[in-house]
């Protein structure tokens, strides 16, 4: 039987409220992940090595999706 | 190591010697990111497999009508995955043992929300074991420590993976000693 209630939502906006959620995720984890650095950490050097790796990948990334969702 | 940095952390008792930090063993981390790695690379695997398999209609169409949804989709699996190896490192990194002429300082980094910081006198440790257990363990000299002491609110610990336990072992076996020699016998039996 069809379904006459169907809902379609457009697959820009799924993709534009995914992007927005999964940012608001990495934002938090974000802040997480730098308090602990910043309060536990025993070295300066791995802590800044390990800030520069991790926004070196995510960043793009980041990039790429917001690309993906919300330019093309 | 930056003593320095260790002493702003974690607060030292005057004219305390760090004598050496530990982290767990170079492979169990290794073989953690390398699979989490190797999960981040799963749809870029996954597309090199279709693209290298005869191309089909619906595949192709697929690949030419959703191409962003494609590109979000396998950005924010690498983004996760590269989140979870964060995660890993900083449990890693942040769990630690400390060994000074006085105590044990053990950190627990289980998970973000989970620290546990235990301090155990050397004066109080009854009995140190060893295990190494398994082809890779033994191979790569890492294993699980157990120590016991006299208090009963920290009756004993225990830590795997720690890199060449015996040598540990005997590096706290002597400090225990040079620490009862320097309180005497008298003051570690009433303690």
């Amino acid at each position: 039987m069809e379904n006459q209630f169907a809902l379609t939502i457009p697959w820009k906006t799924v993709l534009s409220l995914t992007f927005y959620v999964l940012l608001l995720i990495y934002a938090i984890f974000t802040i997480v992940l730098l308090y602990h650095w910043q309060n536990y950490s025993v070295s300066k050097a791995a802590t800044t090595q390990t800030y520069v790796a991790y926004f070196t990948i995510s960043l793009p990334l980041l990039g790429l999706m917001a690309l993906a969702a919300l330019a093309l | 190591m930056n003593n320095n940095r260790l002493y702003e952390k974690i607060e030292l008792e005057p004219d305390e010697r760090v004598i050496t930090t530990v982290r767990k063993h170079w492979f169990l981390i290794t073989l953690e990111l390398l699979t989490i790695v190797l999960f981040g690379l799963a749809p870029v695997f996954a597309f090199m497999i279709v693209l290298a398999l005869p191309p089909q209609e619906i595949i192709m169409t697929f690949f030419e009508t959703q191409t962003p949804a494609l590109i979000f989709g396998i950005a924010a699996w690498m983004l996760l995955s590269t989140m979870a190896a964060a995660a890993s490192w900083t449990s890693y990194y942040l769990d630690l043992w400390i060994i000074t002429d006085r105590r044990i300082i053990v950190v627990d980094q289980i998970n973000f929300f989970n620290r546990k910081v235990s301090h155990f006198r050397l004066e109080r440790l009854q009995d140190i074991k060893v295990t190494v257990k398994g082809l890779i363990p033994t191979l790569l000299n890492y294993g699980t420590i157990r120590a016991q002491t006299a208090s009963a609110a920290e009756s004993n610990f225990t830590s795997p993976g720690l890199p060449d336990p015996r040598g540990l072992q005997a590096l706290i076996q002597n400090a225990m000693d040079a620490r009862l020699t320097s309180i005497g016998p008298v003051s570690s039996a009433i303690d």
